[in-house]
């Protein structure tokens, strides 16, 4: 079992977080150069939210299992008020760090509805939640099985990498606007970092032996692996050789044709031509 | 005349059939080579061409080869057999042909009436027999099916096992047992045998706790007076009479089961019997089995009781000759007795079986069964409102899909409710409505089902039946009902419902002087409904099931949605209405022996399409179809 951290800090595993906010009250200001971020809302109407994308997994070569994903966080402001609940939820949107605003996406590219509300912006199943902590000076932790789920498939590729979106967990006005470090936070130790737990593993291939008849017109031969391809997929190049059937008579011979299983998936097919001998 | 089975076995024989896999298949082998994102470098495969469009599979207690100890009890399934271009149910459509290799020739009574069928050999997906000598047995199945052309397919697989005799196993570990002390060398105890002295359950289980093999003096009475705990030993064991005389009786005289097999396994018990002694008691259960797996109960009879044999969980049981009577009423505050309740349990077979007159509630319930299989038997006289014989899914409380009743064949049994009490004869669907267990793959065929007050039959099934020639005689104003739409209410509707070649006789109108050969209900929510090739026969009849019109009539819509022919329900070549209500289409004017319902008029229909080959008496159907469930 292998344990990396993705994030801006020196002692990281990997490199690689990208982050911003989008403010309700501040439609069309864009955050990614700033040094903090906030998830609140703390005058009605005037909602903040921020989304993070761990580019760094990246680094991480798949198949694996990946049993625990945690993204740890830093609370800025030493100021005493109630805990507040997070939610974080996958965007369906290619955002950018740049032009990310409660308005935008991505530079003169609008949310389906501001805010990343619209079904086209959000996938609103909550993958991980967090707490963000009643002082400041101190860390905090997201984290939840979807998050886990999510982090393996985009390793395995079985999915891109998303942004992420940090939310209030409800529409309560809590007091408190507090400050969350940003990848662009000076002081190193304070920035986000996203620490994966998972183990490698390697794909093996199986091939069962299969039955049919002259009637079917063709049959099926599946390859079997038990893990998801890895990246770059699995490859090879099938053959067919007679043992009491014949080659032309009973089927049609397979000679140096290329197989392939894509990324991600577990599972692919070679179809032989069966004839009526 | 249909092809008997004996020309049968002569195109078998011709075709070659008798090993794994056939000579004449073919192999190529599949290489996929130079492999990079997974290991190993290459991996093969080896591609078998069966010669006709069948692949016939079967297993044997679940596993692809079985050994075991006599008497052993064998179930095979060949729900895994494949004939994509013949059919997209195999299961159903393709005739299935057992034979056990074994030298006993005797046959099956079938229900009350002398049958003709050998145990040695079996029809239908799934099949069991019992070994009573040890030896090296080959199972052999062929297969057959049909193109649309009617031209016929078979192949054929063989397994071989092997029966140990009991004396290579348990010679060491034997006791011969009586309440008056057994001698070694006298009545039957061989010289130099274990012997004990045994009066109740307690000694009893002291032997078993050192014997894998306990052997009861034939004729002797034992008061139990508690429970006989069967315990787990490699092998399992044996619990049998010995010498000659009746078998040994065992007396409930407290109130406790006598047989308790929990988490055991492979228990063979044969040839014992069981009384209450005159007096109630609630768990007075003979054989009460939870867990464990491939156990026999044999030729054992029991004349009083709650439940006769019951069984919860276990995989693999089977019970044969078995006689059961004498279930508890409901007098006073007495809990109403079952003579079968094998729940939740996998490979279940019921074979040549007795089960007779339930005061109160089911003879037989048989409850989330899967891989089952209940033939030659005899289920009779149920309480007011039940079942003779009642399939159902599994279900505790409230909605339950744990439990469903799947890839069962009822076949050959004598099922009737001669009670006057009221309620099916056979019973095939859910435990109550509001509920998500069903059925499904159910085959219900060459049974004699005989309703009083009620249908004879009555299905619920929710994916794939097959009835199938069986006859039905009824009182009642339907012959046999199907619940199409949702199987009452909360369970999902009905798909794949195939109702041909069966026989319907209403002999009177003392009851009612109404019929319809099926009760068709919510049909409109059903598909694949089809209703072919059935012979009835209800004269003197002046409407139909539902007092509606002037005379007797294949069928009666009811419920809320009843349909639309060629939509949501198909007939096909059934006896016409006039035909319904004409002429007797059997010599017999009072038909009792199944043979007197062999057609003789309206015998041959147009020709439609059915799905099985063999008829009521195992004569294999050729040419054009005949009507009813005998094939002349």
């Amino acid at each position: 079992m292998t344990t990396v951290t993705i994030g801006g800090r020196t002692a990281d595993t990997y490199p690689g977080v990208l982050d911003t906010v989008i403010q309700q009250s501040n439609p069309t200001a864009t955050s990614g150069s700033v040094d903090r971020f906030q998830v609140s809302l703390a005058v009605a109407g005037q909602e903040r939210k921020s989304l993070l994308q761990f580019t760094g997994l990246s680094n991480i070569t798949g198949p694996v299992s990946v049993s625990s994903v945690v993204i740890s966080l830093f609370r800025l402001n030493n100021v005493t008020a109630p805990n507040r609940l997070i939610n974080c939820k996958k965007i369906l949107r290619s955002a950018t760090e740049a032009g990310a605003s409660w308005n935008n996406y991505a530079a003169a590219t609008p949310w389906q509805t501001a805010g990343a509300l619209g079904a086209l912006d959000i996938d609103n199943t909550v993958l991980a939640t967090g707490t963000i902590p009643s002082t400041g000076n101190q860390r905090f932790t997201v984290s939840g099985a979807g998050l886990t789920a999510l982090v393996q498939d985009v390793i395995n590729g079985v999915v891109s990498n998303p942004w992420l979106i940090l939310e209030v967990a409800t529409a309560t006005v809590e007091s408190g606007d507090f400050d969350i470090a940003s990848t662009q936070r000076s002081t190193e130790s304070q920035r986000p970092y996203m620490e994966v737990t998972f183990t490698p593993l390697t794909a093996n291939a199986s091939m069962p032996s299969v039955d049919c008849t002259k009637f079917d017109g063709s049959v099926t031969v599946t390859v079997f692996l038990d893990a998801p391809a890895p990246v770059g997929g699995v490859s090879g190049t099938v053959n067919t050789a007679d043992i009491t059937a014949t080659a032309g008579v009973d089927y049609t011979a397979q000679t140096g044709v290329a197989f392939s299983i894509p990324v991600g998936s577990a599972s692919g097919t070679i179809t032989i031509p069966i004839l009526p001998g | 005349m249909g092809l008997n089975k004996t020309l049968l076995a002569s195109i078998i024989a011709s075709m070659g059939g008798g090993s794994s896999p056939p000579p004449s298949s073919k192999t190529f082998s599949v290489t996929l080579s130079g492999i990079t994102g997974a290991t190993p470098s290459s991996v093969s495969a080896t591609v078998t061409i069966y010669p006709t469009p069948i692949i016939p599979r079967f297993s044997v207690n679940g596993t692809s080869s079985a050994t075991g100890v006599s008497p052993f009890y064998v179930h095979c399934d060949a729900s895994e057999t494949l004939a994509t271009t013949l059919t997209n149910y195999p299961f159903h459509n393709l005739l299935y042909r057992w034979r056990f290799g074994d030298e006993d020739g005797s046959t099956w009574q079938q229900g009350t009436e002398a049958g003709n069928e050998s145990k040695n050999e079996a029809w239908g997906p799934v099949s069991a027999h019992v070994y009573w000598t040890a030896g090296s047995k080959t199972i052999t199945l062929d297969v057959f099916g049909w193109n649309d052309s009617g031209v016929m397919f078979t192949d054929t697989i063989s397994k071989t096992i092997t029966v140990t005799a009991q004396d290579t196993v348990f010679a060491a570990d034997t006791v011969y047992v009586s309440d008056t002390g057994p001698v070694a060398g006298v009545d039957g105890v061989p010289v130099g045998a274990n012997v004990a002295t045994v009066t109740t359950a307690a000694n009893f289980n002291t032997a078993l706790a050192t014997y894998k093999r306990v052997f009861v003096r034939a004729g002797r009475t034992f008061n139990l007076g508690g429970s006989i705990n069967f315990p787990n030993t490699t092998n399992g064991g044996v619990f049998t009479k010995y010498g000659s005389g009746a078998n040994p009786m065992f007396i409930m005289s407290t109130d406790a089961s006598p047989c308790v097999l929990n988490t055991v396994n492979g228990w063979r018990i044969y040839d014992v019997d069981f009384d209450d002694n005159g007096t109630y008691g609630a768990n007075k259960n003979p054989f009460t089995l939870t867990a464990g797996s491939n156990h026999l109960i044999a030729r054992s009879n029991v004349l009083a009781c709650r439940i006769g044999i019951g069984s919860e969980d276990v995989t693999g049981l089977c019970i044969y000759e078995c006689d059961v009577t004498g279930m508890y009423d409901d007098t006073g505050a007495r809990e109403p007795g079952i003579g079968l309740f094998p729940s939740r349990t996998t490979r279940l077979a019921i074979l040549g079986t007795n089960a007779y007159d339930s005061p109160i509630t089911h003879v037989a319930r048989v409850q989330g069964v899967k891989s089952g299989v209940i033939s030659h038997s005899r289920f009779a006289k149920a309480g007011p409102t039940r079942n003779a014989l009642s399939v159902r899914e599994w279900t505790t409380t409230g909605f339950d899909n744990g439990g469903q009743s799947t890839h069962d064949v009822y076949q050959s049994c004598n099922i009737v409710d001669n009670s006057e009490r009221g309620g099916y004869a056979l019973y095939c669907g859910p435990q109550s409505v509001n509920h998500l267990g069903y059925l499904e793959n159910v085959i219900a065929e060459r049974n004699y089902c005989a309703g009083s007050e009620l249908y004879p039959a009555n299905f619920a099934v929710a994916n794939y039946a097959s009835i199938r020639h069986n006859i039905f005689r009824t009182r009642y104003s339907y012959a046999i009902g199907l619940g199409l739409g949702g199987n009452a209410a909360g369970s999902p509707p009905s798909v794949g419902i195939w109702v041909y070649n069966n026989t319907a006789y209403k002999p009177d109108v003392a009851l009612s002087t109404h019929f319809s050969f099926v009760s068709l209900t919510d049909a409109g929510l059903a598909s694949d409904v089809r209703i072919s090739n059935n012979l009835i026969y209800a004269p003197g009849n002046t409407s139909d099931g539902a007092t509606n019109g002037t005379e007797a009539t294949l069928l009666t819509n009811g419920g809320t949605s009843p349909g639309v022919e060629n939509t949501d329900y198909f007939l096909a070549s059934n006896s016409s209405t006039a035909q319904i209500n004409g002429v007797r289409p059997w010599a017999s004017a009072t038909p009792t022996a199944y043979a007197d319902y062999t057609p003789s008029v309206y015998g041959v229909s147009g020709g439609a399409d059915v799905g099985s080959r063999i008829d009521f008496f195992g004569d294999l159907l050729t040419g054009a179809r005949d009507l009813g469930a005998i094939n002349v």
